[in-house]
């Protein structure tokens, strides 16, 4: 089992996105995926069309009262299930707060469904928190979409400084940009160079496409309604290049 | 149990209907479907309850992995071509690691193909989400070579989502109230198999033989013969068409078997006759050697591949191409061979003596012995030969007389194996598990002896071929050196083994069990 954390400390950087269409590739080629949705916001829930709500709530789960075993819900696709988000996972931090090691909690969580799935893909919520670090230790590489502008640069630099001011300089940095027009000659510019030590640039880049935006209207990931559009074709090579990376 | 029979083809129409008003649906328009049911000869996917379903033709297969009874999947894979071996899927394909612990080097065969139509009908939730898939399927039969089908009849297939195992229920209750009766639940598998005479998971080549001590011991030596020409019987259409190398070595190994009892139970069965069919199986060990060999060395290929450091690998591959074509070469020689007349009334005249009548009266001294007698007194026999046989090997004895130890502790096992059922089967099993510790140094001694002299031979074979690279001759030198090395190992362990069947406990479990009641008035 292999654990990627699609990651930013910036919203709106096409994260949900990149877990929902990331995980319909690899269940696609036979690998048994599962999303964590831990964003309270519940985009990734949405977009598979399950309700974002687990039973007991976030607490329990944490705790390790309830297994997520028995939380997990199947999606429309093969090979590919869903740990719903929850609204109380917007109080996640506080209840890791009071548990025991508290930035290893998520892993520990993750380690019983090892034998079920070949690859977990967690969508975390925005911001650095107690949640981004347990994201941080349990994760096989950090997957992290950026819009092409120098705040977006400014963030991976202090992403990649607390990393390294928490020991965690292992953990691989795959970076790649999302939502490109390259229209703009800021994006063009930025995608030029991405100067930042520790981080592994990816060539792959995905195009700002009405398609990616359909998502929320479809319900669906991409290739399910727009296979061969250029976004999509972004998203397998995108893949392709995380694959090699691990 | 996710599938159900229909009792009538009104059954899924009604239930279509009565669906429709419940749930909310989407419906999908009915299509043809065309694929296989795939396993090994001997069923191993079967036999850890799981079932390989493809769909498909052309360039896309669909393979789905699902528990026996379950429409579940494990897993669900879309392939460009079917495979014959785990081996073909690529080093890191999860479908691989799934089915290749259970089939080895077993070849997956086409057991069963079906075709038919299905709807795909699926139940959403108020989100439009899939919280139930059912399948409503007309199905037909035919059997991998097309000698046998058969009309399976109409089918309910549900395939529960995680998370939503309600609906699952929810949707067998209204099953019960639209048929007024639950339909038969029964996995297509199954039904498909009992429909065109298939036994999954009967095969096996071990030995199995339920006798009776007081049973008269031509009844029960032809009994066992009569198993082992079954077992050669099956693996011959296998071997002809090099299925997978499995069949050939099971057929070789039942002949093996059958030719060591007639040496080993001598005057039980008619001596003319048991000459000429232990000629016989010599011949048949004979004509299918030169292909066994061959397999053995492609068997070993990859293991050969490992033991050689990274850089060097590639220099190997025209010693596999060697192996390929002589290894096609020898198999179609061998069809032909197994094709033959000769062949075939061999195992036609071998069977109308096992099944004719038993002598009467008996043609052979030993015919009318009770078999538990007679079986001991030739394990018994066996064991002390084998003992001697060991006790004289020394740390420099030459090889030649460790392969004669080898020979005789295999004579001693199928001895074992085939009368086991006369003794308390844990005794029994303890001692062959010793014995096979035993075989199995012995056999590694002696298989990285003959491979070693076997790989240099090959390599002058290549070079008169002409054509072969130095850099593979240096490779198959590396393989010659760590093979010589692998058998010093495997003799360091061999007085080891030896004395757990040759130690003053080992030889009293024996003598418990086989040795001959002592005369009366004989001295202890």
């Amino acid at each position: 089992m292999k654990i990627l954390a699609v990651y930013n400390i910036k919203g709106g950087v096409g994260k949900t996105a990149t877990a929902v269409n990331l995980a319909y590739l690899y269940a696609g080629v036979g690998l048994r995926t599962l999303v964590w949705d831990l964003d309270p916001q519940g985009a990734a829930s949405f977009y598979f069309r399950v309700k974002p709500k687990i039973k007991g709530g976030g607490e329990k789960m944490v705790q390790g009262k309830r297994d997520l075993d028995e939380l997990v819900k199947g999606t429309d696709f093969d090979n590919l299930d869903l740990l719903p988000a929850d609204f109380s996972y917007r109080h996640m931090d506080l209840v890791l707060g009071e548990a025991k090691k508290p930035t290893l909690r998520l892993l520990k969580l993750l380690r019983p469904l090892s034998e079920s799935y070949d690859r977990v893909i967690l969508d975390c919520p925005p911001s650095i928190s107690l949640v981004s670090e347990n994201v941080f230790r349990a994760a096989d590489a950090l997957v992290v979409p950026m819009i092409p502008t120098t705040l977006s640069v400014r963030t991976l630099q202090q992403l990649v400084a607390f990393l390294h001011g928490h020991d965690l300089s292992y953990v691989p940095v795959l970076a790649f940009f999302s939502m490109v027009d390259r229209r703009k000659r800021l994006h063009l510019e930025t995608l030029a160079a991405l100067p930042v030590e520790g981080v592994r640039p990816l060539r792959a880049y995905i195009p700002y496409a009405s398609a990616v935006e359909q998502m929320g209207v479809h319900r669906a990931p991409l290739a399910t309604f727009a296979p061969g559009s250029a976004a999509a074709l972004a998203y397998e090579q995108l893949l392709q290049e995380i694959e090699t990376a691990l | 149990m996710d599938f159900y029979r229909f009792s009538t083809a009104d059954d899924p129409i009604a239930l279509e209907r009565r669906m429709a008003e419940v749930f909310r649906l989407k419906v999908q328009p009915e299509r043809g479907i065309r694929g296989h049911f795939l396993d090994s000869f001997d069923w191993r996917l079967y036999g850890s309850g799981r079932v390989l379903e493809e769909e498909g033709s052309g360039r896309r297969h669909r393979l789905t992995l699902r528990p026996l009874g379950s429409a579940a999947p494990l897993r669900v894979v879309q392939r460009a071509a079917l495979p014959r071996f785990a081996a073909d899927l690529a080093e890191g394909d999860p479908l691989r690691a799934d089915i290749g612990a259970s089939l080895e080097i077993r070849a997956l065969l086409p057991w069963i193909r079906l075709s038919g139509r299905r709807k795909t009908i699926s139940i959403l939730d108020e989100e439009g989400k899939r919280v139930l898939r059912i399948d409503i399927e007309r199905l037909r039969a035919r059997s991998g070579d097309g000698r046998k089908d058969a009309v399976l009849g109409d089918w309910l297939r549900l395939a529960p989502v995680r998370g939503y195992e309600d609906w699952l229920e929810r949707l067998e209750s209204l099953l019960v109230e639209v048929l007024e009766r639950h339909p038969e639940p029964l996995d297509p598998l199954l039904a498909a198999a009992a429909a065109l005479d298939l036994s999954p998971g009967v095969y096996s080549p071990k030995l199995d033989f339920r006798l009776d001590p007081q049973e008269r011991a031509e009844a029960a030596v032809k009994r066992i013969c009569l198993g082992l020409l079954e077992t050669l019987e099956v693996n011959v259409a296998g071997a002809r068409a090099d299925l997978d190398s499995e069949f050939l070595h099971d057929l070789r190994v039942a002949t093996r078997r059958a030719r060591s009892l007639l040496t080993q139970v001598k005057g039980v069965i008619e001596p003319e006759i048991a000459e000429r069919f232990k000629d016989a199986f010599a011949w048949v060990q004979k004509i299918t050697g030169p292909t066994r060999d061959m397999d053995v060395y492609l068997l070993a290929y990859p293991g050969y591949l490992k033991s050689l450091p990274e850089p060097v690998r590639a220099d190997l591959a025209p010693l596999r191409n060697f192996l390929h074509s002589h290894q096609r070469r020898e198999s179609k020689r061998l069809a032909r061979q197994l094709g033959s007349r000769r062949f075939r009334n061999l195992l036609l005249e071998w069977r109308s003596i096992l099944e004719g009548p038993l002598g009467e009266p008996p043609t052979a001294v030993n015919a009318p012995t009770p078999i538990g007698e007679l079986a001991g007194a030739r394990i018994w026999r066996m064991y002390r030969r084998v003992r001697r046989e060991g006790r004289a090997i020394g740390a420099d004895s030459p090889a030649a007389q460790l392969h004669e130890l080898r020979k005789s502790c295999k004579k001693l096992r199928y001895l074992i194996e085939f009368f086991r059922s006369l003794y308390p089967p844990e005794e029994v099993g303890a001692l062959v598990s010793r014995l096979k510790g035993l075989l199995d140094t012995l056999g590694a001694f002696q298989d990285c002896q003959v491979q070693a002299q076997q790989l240099r031979a090959y390599a002058e074979q290549m070079v008169a071929e002409g054509g072969v690279p130095p850099a593979t001759l240096l490779a198959m030198g590396m393989l010659v050196a760590d093979l010589l090395r692998r058998q010093a190992e495997a003799r360091e362990g061999l007085a080891q083994r030896f004395s757990e069947l040759d130690g003053a406990e080992g030889r009293q479990r024996f003598e418990a069990l086989f040795a001959p009641a002592a005369p009366a008035g004989a001295q202890p």
